[in-house]
């Protein structure tokens, strides 16, 4: 991590020694550790996804990157600097659009631009252009309820990238689409990320789309999560999301990670059956 | 290749030709027919179960039911025109509505007023709360000789009374409004880089105004029903002196009329509140909590 | 690997949380206390300002007028005369409220060709008859009873069937597929689909029936809390006033309290909302 290169240039992400334990709500106020000794880090410019059983705190991991949550324990850092406070500097997409339904799409997007203070015309003008390029030209007045649901993703995505932060958190952004839908914009958000290629941190359950779209995957354990393995994605770019299954090198990839995530899941559904056996020490 | 979805275009357009065209033009056609049909049953079932209602009440007084239980539109009629000439109506009717009107105004300018802070502030709302629910048991019409009391025979109890049917009502529904804000929206925007004000002001309030505008759109009746309220307990004005003076004179057809006047500006208050429903383009239906008033 | 930090993370944590409740707790009780005393305080010296001095009363002088009237038999014939007028009412009214409700829904075209009637029949102030029940039957039970059962029909009689007409469409076709004739499908369908909101509007109906019997009380009566509540007032007695107010509050939330607990244990899957 960083040991042999100089200068020494921060990674653009870093969880060090991360333990993160929620108060579960019903539990009676006992602690649930939701992430157990995380470490990892990402380097500018690369796609990394989160897979793992659901429940493993993948999501919280990006949490704490966005400043929305505190780790109990250990290091949160965004280019070598501890995150205080709701990281503003940094892009996050949930899985539900967000949109404020009470603004135009134009407006939607705009919005982040607002608030960094940049003025009018440009604001309007990077706005613009984002929105064309994922095919929403024409829909600017439009408002989110009159939009399909692909499209308003799209929206949200753009609204996030339209700032061109050098990190992005995405948190299966594309979970509520139907299969067609999701490798269209599988494919646009690659198109995207080439056009400044930010580091993007990207939480899915999809193996296909963890392989089609990063350069590295991180296996989470179930929960309380951990960094069970990590995998480098050599397939050649620029990625060929319609056929990715033909890729050589998927199969073997895909195999490997499924064993994985499979014993992942299988672990889960024990402790879930075997009652609540709550991490806690009291 | 990027899909962009279209919305789906109605037969009438140009483009579509062929003998799909001519299917959907048929189906148009015998829908709107079917429509046509459908409403003009309706409108007729409705002016026949008005004028039925009507000639079975003028028929039956008199005969059935004695005139005193239930009048008869005729001498309904009569009371309202004699009203309308004698310059009661107006005289009295003024005296309810501008009670009414000053009561929903303070009623609802205060109760937002207050619920505003307390709805942002989880704690502050924890504090008020007790106070609040030992308030609300406290039925509105109860403290009506408390109001009397304390402000004498005038028009400000009624505007108090007024305005305290409605505090309650527009409170509730603006500190759910403000509480309900999505979790996922306040989080993405605030990571946008919004700070405490700009969040406040782009998702916060435009998030509790569905809620507010419902509960402002009911209570402006509730207003009204407070203002006569009051005018039965102890009035010598007021809609509800009125009714209650042709009751002291068993006049049956006074106090239906009296009825009758205060339901029509009731329902013509609904109606004109009703757009407000509609106004932000963008809302969907809220459920307005209209508690125990 | 060193050992897992995570027994250390989770004591810090769980510790920090039970810290914080308690911190918590302590302002809003201590903010509680701090209003109820500034209430009392302004009660005390303060109002003064806003009303006529004579006509505020001390919380003792209002204690004393409840223990006085308890003791003469005064508030509990009063307290019965307006809880039988207000629970008579309810009853009645949730019952016509109800088989109103499901007589309309029977009908095929019957809600939609009078729903603007509705409209106008649930737009007159029932309030406003107040004085045209009194004015048919004198000073008795019967218009306070008959009152409240008006104000309790027409919410139940509403949510009823905007309740009913809300179930969702999707249970109804399938069990008519399933082959549910017209009895069973209101028996194992609609009314359980639709009974949140039925539940709802007769939890709310109570203090509505309250609301009925006390304001035919105010206008005409000869017992009851509204009756002991403005022959006080015209006797300028405002301990006595506001003790009947007091009562009434303290009936409203009992009664309510016990729905909710009647209403948990039988229906616990009902917990909607009113919108009437």
């Amino acid at each position: 991590m960083g040991s042999t290169a100089a200068p020494f240039r921060p990674p653009a992400v870093r969880l060090a020694d991360v333990y993160k334990a929620f108060i579960a709500r019903g539990s009676g106020d006992t602690p649930m550790l939701a992430l157990e000794d995380v470490n990892f880090t990402a380097e500018q410019g690369e796609f990394v996804s989160l897979v793992g059983p659901s429940g493993c705190g993948k999501s919280t991991c990006l949490n704490l990157l966005a400043g929305l949550d505190e780790a109990s324990s250990g290091a949160v850092e965004h280019h070598g600097h501890p995150v205080r406070g709701v990281n503003t500097q940094l892009g996050y997409i949930t899985q539900d659009d967000n949109l404020l339904p009470w603004r135009t799409l134009l407006a939607n997007v705009e919005l982040g631009l607002e608030f960094k203070g940049v003025p009018k015309d440009e604001q309007r003008r990077r706005a613009q252009e984002f929105i064309t390029l994922v095919g929403l030209g024409g829909f600017e007045r439009h408002y989110p309820h009159e939009l399909s649901g692909g499209m308003r993703k799209r929206a949200g995505i753009i609204r996030t990238l339209v700032y061109e932060s050098d990190v992005v958190l995405m948190d299966e952004p594309f979970g509520p689409l139907d299969a067609q839908t999701r490798v269209i914009l599988q494919a646009e958000l690659l198109k995207l990320w080439d056009r400044s290629k930010p580091t993007v941190l990207f939480v899915t359950h999809d193996l296909v789309e963890a392989i089609a779209l990063s350069d590295r995957i991180l296996v989470f354990t179930s929960g309380p999560g951990t960094i069970k393995k990590e995998y480098r994605v050599e397939l050649p770019r620029p990625r060929d999301v319609f056929h990715i299954h033909e890729t050589p090198g998927f199969a073997d990839l895909y195999d490997a990670l499924w064993d994985d995530i499979r014993t992942e899941i299988e672990r889960s559904r024990e402790r879930g059956a075997g009652g609540r056996q709550a991490v806690a020490a009291g | 290749m990027t899909a962009v979805e279209e919305p789906i275009r109605l037969a009438g357009s140009p483009a579509a030709e062929g003998p799909s065209a001519a299917v959907l033009l048929d189906e148009q056609g015998r829908h709107r027919a079917q429509s046509r049909a459908h409403r003009r049953f309706l409108f007729v079932a409705r002016l026949a179960s008005l004028v039925g209602f009507l000639v079975v009440w003028e028929l039956a007084s008199g005969t059935i039911v004695r005139p005193f239980f239930i009048s008869s539109p005729t001498a309904v009629a009569g009371a309202l025109v004699e009203w309308v000439e004698s310059g009661d109506l107006w005289y009295h009717g003024q005296f309810t509505l501008l009670a009414t009107f000053l009561g929903y105004v303070s009623g609802s300018l205060s109760a937002i007023a207050i619920a505003w802070p307390l709805g942002l502030m989880p704690r502050a709302y924890r504090i008020a709360e007790p106070y609040f629910l030992v308030a609300y048991s406290v039925p509105a019409v109860a403290m009506g000789p408390v109001f009397i009391l304390w402000f004498g025979l005038g028009l400000t109890p009624k505007v108090v009374l007024a305005a305290y049917f409605v505090f309650f009502i527009v409170f509730v529904n603006t500190v759910t409004g403000f509480q309900q804000v999505p979790r996922g929206m306040l989080d993405v925007t605030r990571v946008l880089g919004a700070s405490r004000v700009a969040l406040l002001r782009t998702v916060i309030l435009p998030s509790a105004l569905p809620y507010i505008l419902a509960a402002l759109r009911i209570t402006l009746p509730a207003a009204m029903i407070g203002a006569v309220v009051g005018e039965f307990i102890a009035s010598n004005r007021g809609l509800g002196y009125l009714t209650r003076a042709a009751a002291a004179e068993y006049s049956t057809a006074g106090v239906i009329a009296g009825v009758v006047v205060m339901s029509a500006i009731v329902l013509a208050m609904t109606l004109l509140l009703r757009p407000l429903g509609h106004a932000l383009r963008w809302q969907q239906e809220v459920k307005v909590n209209r508690g125990t008033v | 690997m060193t050992a897992s930090a995570a027994p250390r993370v989770l004591a810090d944590v769980g510790h920090r949380h039970r810290e914080q409740l308690r911190v918590d707790r302590l302002l809003v009780l201590g903010g509680i206390a701090a209003v109820g005393i500034g209430f009392m305080l302004f009660w005390q010296l303060g109002m003064g300002y806003i009303v006529n001095q004579r006509y505020i009363s001390t919380p003792v002088e209002v204690a004393v007028s409840l223990f006085e009237r308890i003791g003469s038999g005064d508030l509990p014939r009063h307290i019965t005369a307006t809880m039988i007028a207000a629970g008579g009412g309810w009853v009645v009214g949730i019952a016509v409220g109800l088989s109103g409700a499901f007589l309309l829904l029977m009908t095929r075209r019957g809600y939609e060709v009078l729903e603007p009637f509705l409209l106008a029949f649930y737009s007159i102030p029932k309030i406003a008859l107040a004085p045209l029940f009194i004015m048919w039957f004198g000073l008795a039970l019967t218009p306070k009873l008959l009152l409240a059962a008006l104000m309790v029909f027409f919410i139940v009689f509403m949510n009823t069937v905007a309740g009913v007409r809300a179930v969702d469409r999707g249970l109804v076709d399938v069990a008519r597929v399933l082959g549910a004739g017209r009895l069973a499908l209101i028996r194992k369908v609609l009314i359980p689909a639709a009974a949140p909101s039925i539940m709802a509007a007769i939890r709310v109906t109570f203090a509505r029936a309250m609301v009925g019997a006390i304001l035919a009380e105010f206008i005409a009566s000869r017992e009851g809390l509204g009756y002991m509540i403005v022959r006080a007032a015209r006797q300028f007695d405002i301990a006595t006033v506001f003790a009947g107010v007091v009562v009434i509050a303290a009936l409203v939330m009992l009664v309510n309290a016990a729905i909710r607990t009647v209403e948990a244990r039988l229906f616990p899957w009902a917990s909607g909302t009113v919108e009437a």
